[in-house]
């Protein structure tokens, strides 16, 4: 079960990529992204974010969630198309437990840096729910 | 996006669960003996797949007699299409706002 929605950008790949995930070029269409992965969008919804998959120039991951503690898994993807690009995203709905599980994997990987994984688990573990 | 939807979702993962709350949306209310004879997994197997479906509050179990008889609450998929709705309203607007942004962007 997810939500699937597609918009053709008049710019190419290589643009399309930064409009995607330079955090000036964020601020200008989803919000404003602090080092720390926190996230304040145009109308005050302020979630906590985590890249898990990043396919440089083509595919962007992250799992997020607000203050009530529900998450999801969001995935933009970035295709060439006739008039510039297309992006696609995906957001995939996740139960706290597969979210608190998607958070550990991160925090084995090597790929991830441990001090955000720790400050993202410290913030997720405040919840009951997810011990 | 609240968190009562969580069990929901949790809830429809998994494909045979998504398959009996079909049946019981379909032909309810209906019996895990009568859902089973049409599965190809036990009884004991298709309990727990009511029991679960029952904790997310998608179906309501009744007594008749000795069995007992599961129907669809249509209330808590509302819930989940709810979701669904606002969720993809809201990435609608993410994406007209970068739209709008790549039309001013270098090419």
């Amino acid at each position: 079960m997810r939500v699937t929605r597609d918009v053709v950008l008049t710019v190419g790949t290589e643009v399309a990529w930064e409009l995607l995930t330079d955090p000036d070029e964020l601020s200008t269409w989803l919000g404003e992204l602090s080092p720390d992965g926190r996230l304040v969008e145009h109308d005050g919804t302020v979630r906590r974010l985590v890249v898990d998959h990043v396919d440089e120039g083509h595919q962007v991951g992250f799992v997020w969630w607000g203050d009530d503690g529900a998450a999801s898994r969001v995935e933009l993807t970035l295709d060439e198309h006739a008039d510039g690009s297309r992006v696609t995203v995906t957001e995939t709905p996740l139960t706290r437990a597969s979210a608190a599980g998607g958070i550990r994997r991160l925090a084995v990987g090597s790929a991830w840096d441990g001090r955000l994984v720790d400050l993202e688990l410290r913030s997720l573990l405040r919840e009951p729910a997810l011990v | 996006v609240t968190s009562a939807v969580d069990p929901i979702f949790a809830a429809l993962a998994d494909p045979t669960r998504r398959t009996v709350l079909t049946m019981v949306g379909d032909r309810g209310p209906l019996t895990a003996t009568e859902l089973a004879a049409e599965l190809p997994v036990s009884r004991q197997a298709v309990m727990k797949h009511l029991d679960a479906l029952r904790v997310a509050g998608l179906v309501d179990s009744t007594k008749a007699g000795r069995d007992v008889r599961y129907v669809l609450r249509a209330e808590a998929l509302d819930d989940a299409a709810r979701w669904i709705d606002q969720v993809g309203r809201t990435w609608d607007r993410r994406l007209a706002a970068l739209q709008r942004r790549a039309s001013t962007a270098r090419r």
